[in-house]
């Protein structure tokens, strides 16, 4: 079927590419470490406003507390949890992909082997 | 400010660095992944339908096919905070442009499914924003000020700004 190419129109001459950029609009916007700054500036803060002789004291609750191990802990198996969710979820999405691919690709050589044949 | 509320601070700053580096490590590169995929999968599934004359391949195809590779090529590095300053501030002159009146209801599928997917990813990379704007948005929802299909034809206006980034184009006589 002859392709309908309106006149004085912007068409690509070949199938587009879709390499990923990283192309950032207005990035000033973005809200991507936004919990990890706020956080930080107001603990900068506290710290600076704090005596030089609490420092220590700080650094003993931190360290020296069981709520702090504990959440610690708490943390290092949530997140190895995630890991190992979302490294089964991409190979499973890996998987699929590949299946679909090869699918096209088969469907795309026996289509081309009929038209072979045709001639 | 008291010592305890020093140190908690401290764990609280520790935690979100945590969750910052699980999120944009472990969870966001699988989403990712799962949606350009799946904007693969339209897109293979276009093409294919051009290459069979299910579709003609109009200007309507086009337009399309260079929306999904420009949603495929751009989004994972744009915010949706972007998306909303764009919507907000184009809206005017936008309203005047007529809407797309696809040849078949293929198409406009393919075009809907693209458009949520470019706003998945937009969403995707401002996981603050989308919190805020995903309750802005089911409220006026709600509300009947906003549709959907209107949501979709701004993401589909948003991606069309920006120019495409490779693929050669020619000027037909």
């Amino acid at each position: 079927m002859p392709p309908e190419k309106p006149s004085g129109q912007v068409i690509p001459t070949s199938l587009q590419s879709s390499n990923s950029v990283s192309h950032r609009y207005a990035y000033f916007l973005s809200t991507k470490n936004l919990s990890v700054v706020i956080v930080g500036v107001v603990l900068v803060y506290a710290m600076y406003r704090a005596d030089t002789k609490d420092i220590p004291k700080i650094v003993e609750i931190v360290f020296g507390s069981h709520l702090t191990t504990a959440l610690g802990w708490g943390f290092a198996v949530m997140i190895l949890a995630i890991a190992v969710i979302f490294h089964k979820l991409s190979a499973a999405i890996y998987e699929r992909e590949i299946a679909r691919i090869t699918k096209e690709r088969d469907r795309l050589q026996e289509m081309l082997l009929n038209r072979k044949g045709e001639q | 400010m008291s010592i305890h509320m020093t140190a908690t601070l401290v764990l609280l700053f520790a935690g979100c660095i945590l969750c910052s580096v699980s999120y944009w490590q472990l969870v966001y590169p699988v989403i990712l992944r799962r949606v350009r995929f799946h904007l693969f999968e339209m897109r293979d599934e276009l093409r294919g339908l051009a290459c069979n004359g299910q579709i003609t391949q109009s200007a309507h195809y086009v337009e399309l096919e260079a929306f999904i590779c420009k949603t495929i090529q751009l989004m994972p590095g744009i915010n949706l905070g972007s998306f909303v300053w764009f919507a907000v501030k184009t809206r005017k002159e936008r309203s005047e442009c007529q809407p797309i009146k696809d040849e078949s209801a293929e198409l406009s599928l393919i075009r809907n499914m693209t458009a949520r997917d470019a706003l998945l990813i937009m969403g995707l990379n401002s996981p603050w924003t989308i919190t805020l704007a995903g309750t802005a948005v089911v409220l006026l929802s709600g509300l009947g000020a906003i549709s959907r299909l209107r949501i979709y034809k701004d993401t589909e206006d948003f991606v069309e700004s920006f120019p495409l980034q490779s693929g050669a184009a020619v000027q037909l006589a």
